[in-house]
């Protein structure tokens, strides 16, 4: 990643894992940020996760100033995600400034104010706990309550000039009325916005999606545009930056045995070390089976394997593979694979993307499988997926792991299916399954589509299913339309003829 | 006997506001005589009580007796409306 370092304004971890990266290193340091989105845009969660990560990781001091909700209730609502601020205010790291709103409290206005007092209480709570970190929440309210909205500006302008002198890093947090248009209702982003975050909470089809971006930072470098985030309890908020992630992993010549022999002679000798797999077809073409395959083929090598399966429950994955003589059981508790059984529905794709991620950083897998990232798709939009198939192949790439995806054809004869579309690019290699017909039978043809950088067999090719596991076999000869889903017959002198069109396809 | 009338203020620094406030509470004073006994507090010197009675905005002045405590803000240029707001008499009685 680019991270520009040349008289930079010092940054101030969040804390919160994926902005930092979009951030490049976090807030601007001594400055004021303004934090604006829609009300249950997660502003409170990204501005206590952000004064706690100056207290865990740095000892620093903070002070929350809430002009909306009422201590108690801050207190207990992100005790959750792992943070005691009652802790932390024996501890004397953390300071509330309270101007929630009571009945009796402000009265009416007579004549001209100015926030002194708010002022006045803020430095004294940053003294207190000595604080390098400052957290308004949020200004919109202070509005309502006051009115005088010129008189108001300039206060805040005021307090925030007062805060950069006293060098904390502050976020004020302001609530805006759409996900879109104006930044704040009262034009605050005009005085105290050297910089901007903006988080949104989006209905994306059936489902929300919630995003967070940089709109500026005055003098400092970020990452442009959204970055989708999930809300995680016992951690908060995780950003999943995307093309953030860079492509900058080594490509390896080593090759891996497939699983299966014949299917590493023809893809040339096996699948790359660090290459990504997709194995595309119908259902009961046999993806889980290349599935189970490619992980004893790991096994066997003494890699470490991990699972990931989105439709099928433990016991039948386990049930099914010791049927094709592969024991998933005691290769699980000697530790050398993992299996994790998930279905797709009990989480948004965000959450089962940190998920995956959290548990390949933890396992740290030579070889990974998802079965199937259809079943993925499936809960979320054309975009969402798009992101989480791009991300999750970039963090893949990054670890150096040689991965297998299944996607599912919507069709038995033939077809393609969204997943492709979107992930095909991205894959290095593609295998397909097919169903064949011929002369009022089913059988199994197995192609290999692509595989970059290597030579590969071009020939569609039977494939059957035993009890000990698949075997490709003959090429169909006399065959044509199988990839079309439309296979029909040709004599053997018009194949003997189209062959000797093609000399090129000899081997 | 009337009961006492306890007021307070809150003031920010010698600011023009806090002058202007200060001359508001000593008018209502002089109107209210003895029955009144009036504190000013400068939140940039005891931060501490503004904490604790909540003040936002300076010049804040408050009621504090007979309950219900009442609140004003700003500094007090119309003294008809405070003395409305606040629920005090015009004199003392």
């Amino acid at each position: 990643m680019k991270q520009p370092s040349v008289n930079e304004i010092e940054k101030q971890s969040t804390g919160i894992p994926g902005f930092d990266l979009i951030a490049y290193g976090g807030l601007p340091r001594g400055r004021t940020t303004l934090l604006v989105g829609t009300a249950g845009s997660a502003k409170t969660i990204f501005s206590i996760q952000f004064l706690a990560a100056g207290i865990e990781q740095a000892r620093q001091g903070a002070v929350f100033v809430t002009f909306e909700e009422m201590i108690g209730d801050i207190r207990h609502n992100v005790s959750g995600f792992g943070w005691d601020i009652a802790r932390w205010e024996r501890e004397g790291m953390w300071a509330f400034v309270d101007a929630a709103p009571r009945p009796l409290d402000d009265g009416e206005v007579v004549g001209a104010f100015d926030l002194g007092a708010l002022l006045a209480r803020i430095e004294h709570a940053v003294r207190t706990v000595n604080a390098k970190r400052v957290v308004l929440d949020s200004l919109g309210a202070v509005f309502t309550r006051l009115g005088e909205a010129s008189i108001l500006r300039n206060e805040l302008l005021r307090i925030s000039a007062a805060l950069k002198a006293m060098g904390v890093t502050t976020i004020m947090t302001a609530e805006r009325e759409n996900d879109e248009g104006p930044l704040t209702r009262q034009g605050i982003e005009e005085f105290v916005a050297d910089n901007v975050v903006i988080v949104r909470n989006v209905k994306d089809g059936e489902r929300r999606r919630r995003t967070c971006e940089v709109l500026k930072f005055r003098g400092a470098y970020h990452q442009k545009g959204e970055f989708p985030f999930a809300i995680l309890p016992g951690a908060g908020i995780q950003v999943i930056p995307l093309s953030a992630i860079e492509l900058r992993q080594s490509s390896s010549e080593l090759r891996i045995p497939s699983g299966s022999g014949d299917l590493d002679d023809m893809c040339g000798g096996g699948f790359f070390r660090d290459s990504i797999v997709l194995v595309s077809g119908a259902t009961g073409t046999g993806k889980t089976l290349m599935c189970t395959h490619f992980l004893n083929g790991g096994l066997m090598a003494g890699e470490r394997c991990l699972l990931f399966a989105f439709e099928e429950s433990r016991q039948q994955l386990f049930r099914n593979a010791s049927g094709w003589g592969v024991d998933f059981k005691s290769a699980e508790e000697s530790g050398q694979l993992r299996v994790v059984c998930d279905y797709p529905e009990v989480a948004s794709i965000e959450d089962h993307m940190i998920t995956i991620k959290q548990v390949i950083e933890e396992f740290k897998p030579d070889r990974l499988a998802i079965d199937s990232l259809s079943a993925i798709e499936r809960i979320s939009s054309d975009r969402g997926f798009r992101e989480f198939v791009i991300g999750l192949t970039s963090f893949i790439k990054h670890g150096e792991i040689a991965a297998l995806f299944t996607s599912n054809t919507p069709t038995l004869m033939g077809g393609s299916s969204v997943t492709e579309t979107h992930i095909s690019s991205i894959t290095d290699s593609i295998i397909l399954l097919r169903y064949v017909e011929t002369f009022g039978e089913i059988s199994r043809g197995v192609m290999v589509l692509k595989m970059r950088g290597s030579f590969h067999d071009k020939e569609i090719r039977e494939f059957n299913i035993d009890g000990t596991g698949m075997h490709i076999g003959r090429p169909f000869r006399n065959m044509t339309g199988i990839l079309a889903g439309n296979p029909h017959h040709v004599t053997t002198s018009e194949a003997d003829r189209l062959e000797g069109l093609f000399t090129e396809g000899a081997r | 006997m009337t009961e006492p009338i306890r007021l307070t203020l809150y003031i920010c620094g010698e600011t023009i506001r806090s002058q202007n406030a200060l001359r508001a509470l000593d008018r209502i004073r002089i109107t209210l005589g003895e029955a009144c006994e009036a504190r000013v507090v400068d939140v940039v010197l005891n931060p501490a009580e503004a904490e604790l009675v909540r003040i936002l905005a300076t010049p804040t002045l408050i009621r504090d007796h007979p309950p219900p405590t009442r609140r004003v803000v700003g500094d007090l240029d119309d003294l008809e409306q405070v003395r409305r707001i606040l629920n005090l008499p015009n004199q003392a009685s």
